[in-house]
């Protein structure tokens, strides 16, 4: 035996699910199937299936959707039965005044809640920066992050006394552009983002440098928001940054 | 690489992920390239999913199996292995895969009324189109559009689809069932209480959606960075919370509504954290959530504590045995997985929700496997106990080189006469299926082993007739370690001593003992006590809070007289603060010793809640229990004794017990695709195989995982769920 005849395993393209935004929404081709006309072996690219726009109109039509269903649910369960039961003064257990003071209820809330919700959708549709936030992962590549840095040739720098890790996901842009990075959020709610991370120009190199500052206080955990096109504000990809205790 | 020669695959086990890797790596497109060889301990096939066939050629089980409609993997190659044999021979009996199942629409669960007694709630899940592994051409069953619009149409459903069967008796046992809706009395008073009961529905409908839709834009509103805090997200919240205990206080003392109630709460509090935590966006996907524990996780987005200690939800603890060291104090179930199993089983299943094996899950899985792979060309290498993996001495590699699997050093449990090769299938009713016991005839010096009762599965039993060392190159080029993760540490003590990420795998991928008892009784259900249809029913008393009505597979076994029903139940085994020392060859007894006594305590004490004509007030009527020598019960075995003819065991292998998703455990699994050893990938439900929970589908996603490390194939796009967020 030798040690050139012992076999070698490929490198994997990739070792982790892809389970961002992207993935959720791609159309799926799977089972070893291709889209007609395509052919076979080649995968759809990620990212190019739903726009987020497209995704936000189609949430908020199904949540208009859900509103007008219990709503009209709630009104057609609430006339039927003052049809039957017109109100007769108290009764005892579940009839009578109980009733006709629950349909009152029912009803208010439902024309408050509904104009609420109504009301407050319109303001987030109109707002670009709650519908920038909703950009999160989009158009996250399946790439890793060393082929990334390898293809846009971004340093990092990272000033932090606590260990950290930072996974960058950048796909590659067919126009140039200069990257900007959103505050960092945790998945616990109660801590504070991350806002200490921006790109920087050196003098005589073409290439951004990421720099990432985290405080002493800041609490271990994952990170996560969005990089986008300083330009456009259009999100080019994700960072992740994972502060270790 | 590119090779003259075949590339030679060691496959360690032979449950459904080795044999999954081994299906994929033999597929007839590789043309013979890979050369497959799987190594079992003992006479038979399949890990945790092994069965055999005992007296009267009953089916005895590690467990209660039931594949999910949603198992989208398993299906799809078990319809392949069918459709491989029947292509060879059309007339074999349970030619067509569908044959091999038959569907269960109807999921139980057992809840204390507030009324007293107990109250067993059965919801029929509609069949759904297409069935699980057909080819997917048209959606993507995994987009969030899909999900939502599941969620809203389960909202609706609650109130249509959803059958209670209440407590219609002062008993204390649920003696009889009528669906709600059905055939109710016209008196004013049941009337009213039926109209109040829908307007409570109404409301519960209305409200609810509103809840929902508010969570929605809780979401937008906090996701965003920038956005200053307002009063409107304050009042939402405000008003989000006052509903929520208006409602609770409103239908509390209603089983029904209750339940109902509670489901709905859950599927918010799933929205509202979805949304609060960003879920969508993360590129983690549910993972991002999997350090909180699942109920801890609920609360925190506003489920109530009444909806967290729910019986559904029980329920799915109990499913998914996820109680930490088998204590059911401690139920654990990281977050973001116990969320992605419930989507995917609630939401994408095909044809049926459940799917019940016709006969053994040895008989109907891995006796088909087992037939193709030999038609292939595999081979399968039994009493091969695996002993050590032993690395390459560091000193050796070359500057650059990845450290690879030298050697794999096996324990011959037993020899063959003639140095034959182990035939281990019997036909039983014309299906291909495992014995309970090796044959021992075919064994050299098989029949000393039999009287002296070598346990060959026995983690405790070292006996052994030779050892034997393959080597790379020579005997293999690449390992799949295909055993459950409780083998790792007697046989990868050098990867251990090495590596810390596969200690702190080994530390934290904690694994639980189960017990089983399997009942053939003489008597039907009904004349036992149960009156709703056949079930899978969880949430009940421990220690045995799942019972599956096996009644079907009475036609497949061997009884005279036949039994008028079957019935398994399964549960943790809480572990001993100690484990045993691999010398304890005494400890398996012990624990099975230990089952029979609870199994005992219960059929005297619990089932009547169940079954209330099974029990009197002296205890169980032990006589209903069938023998499958054939013998009538007499008056001196009509006791506790009678038990002993039934079938019960102890899951306490290493490789027996069941993988755990516990929370902050999942980040520690290692990939099937991780590269760190060269010619060394890992494949089971313990691996991080992107459905990181114990289960058939986690078990062969992680095998085709397993066969990619290795041939690239099949593609990660073509593993339904991988990708899955």
């Amino acid at each position: 035996m030798t040690q050139q005849e012992r076999l070698h395993r490929q490198d994997p393209k990739r070792s982790e699910p892809i389970r961002n935004l992207t993935g959720f929404l791609r159309n799926s081709h799977s089972w070893g199937e291709n889209p007609p006309g395509e052919e076979p072996g080649k995968t759809e690219p990620q990212g190019s299936s739903e726009k987020l726009d497209d995704v936000l109109t189609h949430g908020v039509h199904l949540g208009y959707k859900i509103i007008e269903e219990q709503i009209s649910q709630g009104q057609r369960v609430a006339q039927r039965l003052r049809k039957r039961y017109p109100p007769m003064g108290d009764r005892e257990g579940d009839g009578g005044g109980e009733i006709d003071a629950l349909i009152s209820r029912l009803l208010g809330l439902t024309k408050d809640m509904g104009t609420l919700w109504f009301d407050s959708m319109e303001m987030v549709l109109k707002t670009p920066r709650l519908l920038r936030g909703l950009a999160g992962g989009e158009e996250q590549g399946e790439v890793g992050i060393a082929s990334n840095l390898a293809e846009t040739h971004i340093s990092i720098e990272i000033a932090s006394s606590k260990r950290a890790q930072v996974s960058l996901n950048l796909p590659s842009r067919p126009q140039r552009y200069i990257p900007l990075v959103h505050a960092l959020y945790a998945t616990n709610p109660a801590f504070p983002p991350l806002t200490g991370i921006s790109f920087r120009h050196c003098t005589g190199s073409p290439h951004p440098i990421l720099q990432v500052e985290i405080p002493d206080h800041q609490p271990a955990s994952t990170y996560t928001g969005v990089v986008a096109d300083g330009e456009t504000n259009e999100p080019v990809g994700t960072l992740v940054v994972r502060v270790l205790a | 690489m590119s090779i003259d020669r075949p590339v030679k695959v060691a496959i360690i086990g032979s449950g459904c992920a080795a044999v999954a890797a081994a299906f994929e790596l033999t597929r007839p497109e590789h043309r013979g390239k890979y050369r497959v060889t799987l190594y079992q301990m003992g006479w038979r096939m399949g890990g945790k999913g092994a069965s055999g066939r005992g007296p009267a050629d009953r089916i005895e089980e590690h467990g209660l199996h039931i594949w999910l409609g949603f198992y989208e993997n398993a299906f799809r190659l078990l319809r392949e292995c069918y459709a491989e044999l029947k292509q060879n021979d059309p007339s074999r009996r349970l030619a067509d895969w569908q044959d091999a199942f038959i569907r269960e629409p109807h999921v139980g669960i057992v809840d204390s009324s507030r009324q007293g007694g107990w109250v067993a709630w059965t919801a029929l899940f509609p069949p759904v189109d297409g069935l699980p592994g057909d080819p997917l051409s048209t959606h993507n069953p995994f987009s969030l559009g899909n999900y939502l619009a599941r969620a809203v149409a389960l909202l609706r459903s609650l109130f249509l689809g959803l059958y209670t069967w209440k407590e219609t008796e002062p008993s204390g046992s649920i003696r009889a069932f009528s669906p709600v809706g059905e055939k109710r009395e016209s008196s004013p008073e049941s009337l009213i209480a039926s109209i109040s009961r829908l307007l409570r529905v109404g409301a519960l409908a209305t409200l609810a959606g509103l809840i929902e839709a508010l969570a929605i834009l809780e979401m937008l509103l906090k996701s965003t960075p920038t956005y200053p805090e307002n009063l409107l997200l304050r009042f939402i919240e405000n008003i989000a919370a006052a509903i929520r205990a208006q409602l609770e206080d409103f239908v509390i003392d209603d089983d029904e509504i209750r339940l109902k109630w509670q489901i709905i709460d859950l599927v918010i509090a799933i929205l509202v954290g979805a949304a609060r935590f960003r879920l969508l966006f993360d590129p983690r996907g549910l993972d991002a959530i999997n350090d909180y524990e699942c109920r801890q996780w609920l609360r925190m987005n506003g489920a109530s504590e009444h909806s967290v200690d729910c019986a559904f939800v029980r329920g799915l603890y109990d499913l998914a045995l996820a109680y930490e060291d088998g204590d059911p104090a401690r139920p654990g179930l990281a977050a973001g997985q116990a969320l992605r199993g419930s989507l995917r089983m609630f939401f994408t299943y095909r044809g049926a929700l459940f799917w019940k094996m016709r006969a053994g899950m040895g008989d109907i899985i891995f006796a088909p496997f087992y037939e193709v792979l030999k038609q292939r060309g595999a081979s399968v290498k039994f009493f091969h106990r695996l002993e050590n993996v032993k690395l390459v001495d560091p000193a050796k590699l070359a500057p650059g080189e990845r450290p690879y699997v030298e050697a794999l050093e096996f324990d011959v449990q037993a020899k063959m006469l003639g140095d034959g090769e182990y035939s281990p299938l019997v036909d039983v009713k014309g299906i291909p299926s495992w014995p309970s016991q090796p044959d021992y005839r075919q064994l050299e010096d098989g029949s000393r082993m039999e009287r002296e009762g070598w346990d060959f599965e026995s983690h405790w039993d070292r006996r052994k007739m030779a050892s034997v060392t393959l080597r790379v190159v020579e005997d293999f080029d690449f390992v799949v370690f295909g055993a459950s993760i409780g083998a790792v540490p007697h046989t990868c003590k050098e990867i251990l001593a090495r590596d810390e990420r596969w200690r702190a795998m080994v530390q934290q991928v904690k694994t639980v003992a189960s017990q089983a008892i399997q009942l053939w009784m003489n008597e039907d259900m009904k004349s036992v006590g149960w009156n709703a249809p056949t079930v899978t029913l969880s949430a009940f008393v421990k220690p045995f809070d799942t019972w599956a009505d096996m009644e079907h597979l009475i036609a497949e076994e061997n009884w005279r007289p036949q039994p008028k029903a079957i019935a398994y139940f399964c549960n943790v085994l809480a572990d001993p603060p100690v484990e045993p020392d691999r010398s304890d060859a005494g400890y398996p007894q012990r624990r099975r010793e230990e089952v029979r006594q609870n199994a005992i305590q219960f059929l005297n004490h619990q089932i009547r809640y169940l079954w209330p004509k099974a029990a009197t007030a002296q205890g169980f009527r032990w006589e209903i229990l069938a023998d499958p020598t054939g013998h009538q019960p007499t008056p001196a075995s009509c006791g506790e004794k009678r038990f002993d003819t039934q079938y019960w065991r102890a899951n306490v292998n290493p490789t027996d017990r069941y993988v755990l998703a516990l929370p902050g455990s999942l980040k520690y699994r290692i990939s099937p695709l991780d590269n760190t050893y060269d010619n060394l990938t890992i494949a089971g439900d313990w691996t991080d195989c992107g459905f990181n929970e114990g289960c058939v589908e986690a078990a062969i996603m992680s095998g085709r995982l397993a066969a990619h490390a290795i041939a690239q194939s099949p593609p990660l796009e073509d593993i339904i769920g991988y990708d899955h967020p």
